[in-house]
């Protein structure tokens, strides 16, 4: 690392840990910490202070009606994790109208997200086209080729494989792609129409390799997409998909 | 196991049966920090109902990147409140009318307090004292952006504009602002 890509980022590490850096300057400055050891010791000696803050907040009680929710949507998706494998299908939540919230916020206009697919398509990506291949890892399974940034993951490749036309308990195989630094993630999400919601997170192993599971139905899908995001999600991406599969 | 049982068990404890899909423990983790959750997400949120979104949200990654949890990077609350944070500036950022109002220290003692029913929250209660004194101790220049960007949910070129002051000048504010934090909470926990 040179001295002067340090000088660039050292002034950052109070404003990361504040949560005051735009999110792309983020990413950069989360890059370059995995290969700066002034800026991690500096980062781990102000967090103290920084993980400090939320507990100056005075605390209030939760609202009554919150726990029943959030408790109803975690039991319907750790049932399924019981079963094997086929199946993880999730419940749609009991509370659809938190979801369609949470989908409106997640497309603001500013955001712009066209069409993933419609925008790797345009050269952006050097990707295989989508191709549809039926009769993958069992005779009803199908599996589609996902496009890659290559300009962002010169080395990824990625395939979502669906196991039968209900197109429940789908798997996103990934391989060749980056780790994540601990700050950050890989985000599944779905778009339907012009509404875009999150879906799992996951890492990669060391080889590059991994796997996310694609809980939803995904017969009213029509994009499958990977973005990057800081650790635990976000609700709306961020990014431009680094990864896309039309459905 | 009954759910006197999992009472017993350290929040780091209870992630281990978090980790394998155990909802019980993962409700019991609600229970000890859903107020601590919602409390910073309405801090930082202009109303009661993006608030009660972003705490669910959080929860909600929580319990999907659950595997993701490591002790030796920190406590569960700390890990649940940081993502809290991180829900909290999307929403902000997405546009949630990003109330001004909100990043000073509007009297959010005046809403209802959640009163003490257990020794933990009672200490929790005479921490979040130690930790605004400490705050307010600071210079004004350097607790107003740090105020500004964690709970504001401003980036430091908005918070330039808004003072008028150049970006520099608010790094350093920041950081000046945190080491005297770090300072006063490390010789206090001596």
């Amino acid at each position: 690392m040179t001295p002067s890509a340090h000088d660039r980022f050292e002034d950052d590490v109070a404003v990361y840990l504040l949560g005051g850096l735009p999110e792309l300057e983020a990413q950069a400055f989360e890059r370059h910490v995995m290969g700066c050891a002034i800026c991690r010791d500096e980062l781990e000696r102000l967090r103290v202070a920084a993980d400090a803050l939320p507990r100056s907040v005075p605390a209030l009680a939760a609202p009554p009606g919150l726990k029943g929710e959030l408790m109803s949507r975690v039991e319907a998706e750790a049932e399924p994790e019981a079963k094997p494998a086929r199946g993880r299908a999730r419940e749609r939540s009991p509370r659809a109208g938190l979801r369609q919230r949470l989908g409106q916020l997640a497309l603001r206009p500013a955001t712009a997200w066209v069409s993933a697919a419609s925008l790797l398509a345009v050269g952006v990506v050097a990707g295989g086209a989508i191709a549809l291949t039926v009769g993958g890892e069992d005779d009803r399974s199908r599996t589609l080729t996902a496009r890659v940034d290559k300009s962002r993951l010169p080395d990824g490749s990625a395939r979502l494989v669906i196991p039968d036309e209900q197109g429940e308990g789908a798997v996103l195989r990934v391989h060749g792609l980056p780790q994540t630094g601990k700050n950050q993630v890989y985000q599944v999400w779905l778009r339907r129409g012009d509404e875009v919601v999150p879906e799992s997170l996951f890492e990669v192993g060391s080889d590059g390799g991994g796997a996310a599971a694609v809980a939803d139905d995904l017969r009213d899908v029509d994009e499958v997409m990977v973005t990057r995001q800081r650790d635990g999600g976000a609700r709306a991406p961020t990014e431009q998909p680094v990864i896309s599969v039309g459905i | 196991m009954s759910e006197r049982d999992l009472d017993r068990f350290a929040d780091e404890e209870l992630m281990l049966l978090v980790q394998n899909g155990d909802a019980r423990a993962f409700e019991l983790v609600y229970d000890r920090h859903g107020g601590a959750a919602f409390s910073l997400a309405y801090r930082m949120v202009p109303n009661r109902g993006v608030a009660e979104d972003v705490t669910q949200e959080a929860f909600l990654s929580m319990w999907r990147s659950r595997e993701r949890y490591k002790r030796e990077r920190g406590s569960v609350r700390t890990w649940l409140l940081g993502i809290v944070h991180h829900r909290a500036i999307d929403a902000l950022r997405r546009n949630l009318v990003h109330d001004r109002r909100r990043a000073d220290a509007e009297g959010i003692e005046e809403r209802h307090e959640a009163p003490d029913r257990t020794d933990a929250e009672v200490v929790r209660r005479d921490e979040a004292r130690n930790v605004r004194a400490i705050i307010e101790d600071l210079p004004a220049e350097q607790s107003r952006v740090i105020e500004l960007a964690y709970f504001g949910g401003f980036t430091h070129t908005q918070i330039a504009d808004m003072l008028e002051t150049p970006i520099g000048t608010v790094k350093g504010r920041m950081r000046l602002g945190l080491d005297k934090m770090r300072r006063r909470l490390t010789e206090e926990a001596a």
